[in-house]
């Protein structure tokens, strides 16, 4: 196959006919999108037919730091993105399917009603997808006119605040096609209730300290819980969560991943009940857990007992909230009954070579049959551990255990 | 895993029988010229117009005839797709193929982009849009036009008055 070298400058790449501007207009839309907006605006002086192709962009991409002239005067940067969004969406004509904002300058999104001014014009141009990112420095409300934006699919929102009278309840209430909803670095003073049969993709992450969750349709769950540092049980820090009920409903996950504190906050009762094979499209787990801690362990057994077609394990392991003596939860399993029957590929990562994370292991290596890898990120081992842990009984002759 | 033909003059594997055969799941492609490509059944569905028509079960015994396609282009966007769907996990090996993969003339790159879009293949649309746009970024407009080959047909007045109209894109 002859690929022919075409050098950005060196080489007088001079077309012969115009190879572009011909293009439908869907794909010269693609092409200005990936364009930093700065430079897909300026397309407007190559020609007559270019004159206004940048002004009936779909998907907007507003990024701060595409204007910072390195000259160190922040507030004129911030100035000058201002006007830029400002003038862009004013002269912008057309549908605007994704719109993003990426910024990290103070006021940004809190005065002069910039935001709101975005916003109207986004409600009224048929948004599908919204990304907010600003830093934890310069956190926001969900502005209200978020709410009459009904054709919203995706949201993404880094950095926002949620208090009285601010709420996600209303605002998936007010998006019923809302299929994805991210939520970083969240800090919620209020309740998060969130209710959809749309909704596939999930994520919150940051502070809160309730959460009822109603959303038994979602492919990815990803929740991960933030607290003080010197906060001993989530429990204790009066969190109130639906979690289990909620990992219960989630019959067609696909991925989930639970970390921070989130684990802490599983209740016993739902447990007992075992109903069988639950999970059938569950592939991926990721767990921040103490291993040997039952309540949290019992969530992990629980998850892979009823995931038949799960592939791929990652486990952040800790030790908080840790049973004196430690009990032999892994080793007293049933060997009989194959919990990583399609597993591939386990991650493990802080592990100290406790007595539960050992069982654990001893139990995984013994009992996959198709286990090709096992990372292990450890925070330096002893080295009768280490020997024990290579030593281990493999059933996966393909197993390879790579200590890092 | 796949097999591919660059010039369409042998098929390799299938043989005289129905071309999507189950045992290694093949189908054959037709470009507009009339060549001939076996490809997995795997790859072929990286293009959600292929993987739409094999659900719907639209794919006869003949194959699928891709009439906007042209031979070389399409044994391209196969040995993209065929690439890909090999070993999704190696990043680093897939990234360097990328690059090498979109070091084309202009021409062939649009041509890869309109066929990436009438086979509606996301990633390797994405991929080429971000070339063009790439090469497009440090340029002068002056620079793009001799790049594509764009005439400029604005009078020295016109050109003024919008640089004027959208003199906030240029501070």
């Amino acid at each position: 196959m002859d690929h022919e070298f075409s050098p950005a400058k060196t080489c007088k790449s001079v077309a012969d006919e115009d190879i572009i501007t011909n293009l439908p207009e869907a794909l010269k839309d693609k092409i200005l999108c990936c364009l930093p907006i700065k430079y897909a605006v300026r397309t407007c002086l190559l020609s007559r037919s270019w004159r206004y192709t940048w002004a009936s962009m779909t998907e907007l991409m507003f990024r701060r730091s595409d204007f910072a002239s390195g000259n160190g005067n922040e507030k004129d940067d911030a100035c000058r993105f201002l006007k830029f969004t400002d003038m862009f969406l004013s002269l912008h004509n057309g549908p605007i399917l994704k719109f993003g904002l990426n910024t990290q300058g103070i006021e940004m999104l809190s005065t002069g009603g910039h935001i709101y001014r975005w916003m109207l014009k986004l409600s009224r141009n048929g948004i599908k997808e919204i990304h907010l990112r600003t830093s934890v420095l310069d956190r926001y409300k969900i502005p209200s006119c978020f709410f009459s934006c009904d054709r919203l699919e995706h949201v993404y929102l880094r950095a926002c605040i949620l208090t009285r009278g601010n709420s996600l309840e209303d605002l998936v209430a007010s998006c019923p096609n809302l299929e994805q909803l991210h939520l970083s670095k969240l800090i919620s003073m209020n309740h998060i209730n969130i209710h959809s049969t749309k909704l596939k993709m999930l994520t919150i992450e940051g502070h809160f300290q309730h959460l009822n969750l109603h959303t038994p349709y979602l492919t990815s769950a990803v929740i991960k819980l933030n607290l003080k540092p010197d906060t001993n049980d989530a429990l204790t820090a009066r969190c109130n969560f639906n979690l289990s009920q909620f990992i219960a409903s989630l019959s067609d996950v696909e991925n989930i991943r639970l970390h921070g504190r989130i684990l802490e906050c599983v209740e016993h009762e739902f447990l007992i009940r075992k109903p069988q094979k639950l999970f059938n499209r569950l592939t991926d787990i990721s767990l921040e857990i103490n291993l040997g801690n039952p309540k949290e362990a019992n969530l992990a057994l629980f998850l892979f007992s009823n995931a038949s077609d799960l592939r791929f394990i990652c486990l952040k392991l800790n030790s908080r909230n840790s049973v004196v003596p430690p009990v032999h939860f892994w080793e007293s399993i049933d060997s009989h009954v194959c919990l990583f029957q399609n597993v591939h590929a386990v991650g493990m990562i802080n592990f100290t070579g406790s007595f539960a994370e050992l069982g654990f292991l001893k139990l995984l290596l013994e009992d996959a049959p198709v286990l090709r890898k096992v990372k292990i990120r450890n925070k330096g081992l002893d080295r009768n551990v280490l020997k024990n842990l290579l030593k281990m009984r493999r059933t996966s002759k393909e197993a390879e255990i790579v200590i890092l | 895993m796949a097999a591919t033909t660059a010039d369409g003059s042998k098929v390799v594997g299938g043989g005289e029988k129905s071309n999507v055969d189950e045992e290694s799941k093949m189908i054959t492609l037709f470009s507009s010229d009339g060549e001939r490509f076996e490809v997995t059944q795997e790859a072929a569905a990286m293009s959600q117009t292929i993987h739409h028509m094999m659900e719907d079960g639209c794919v006869d015994d003949e194959g699928v005839h891709l009439p906007n396609v042209g031979s070389s282009i399409l044994a391209m966007v196969i040995e993209y797709c065929n690439r890909h769907v090999a070993s999704p996990d190696e990043k680093e090996d897939i990234r360097s193929f990328d690059a090498g993969f979109v070091n084309v003339e202009h021409h062939t790159l649009f041509d890869i982009i309109r066929a990436a879009n009438y086979l509606d293949v996301k990633e390797l649309m994405d991929l080429c849009c971000q070339t063009v746009a790439d090469s497009i970024k440090s340029k002068s407009v002056e620079e793009i036009r001799e790049l594509f080959g764009i005439v400029n047909d604005f009078t020295p007045e016109e050109e003024a008055e919008i640089r004027k109209e959208n003199q906030w894109a240029f501070e």
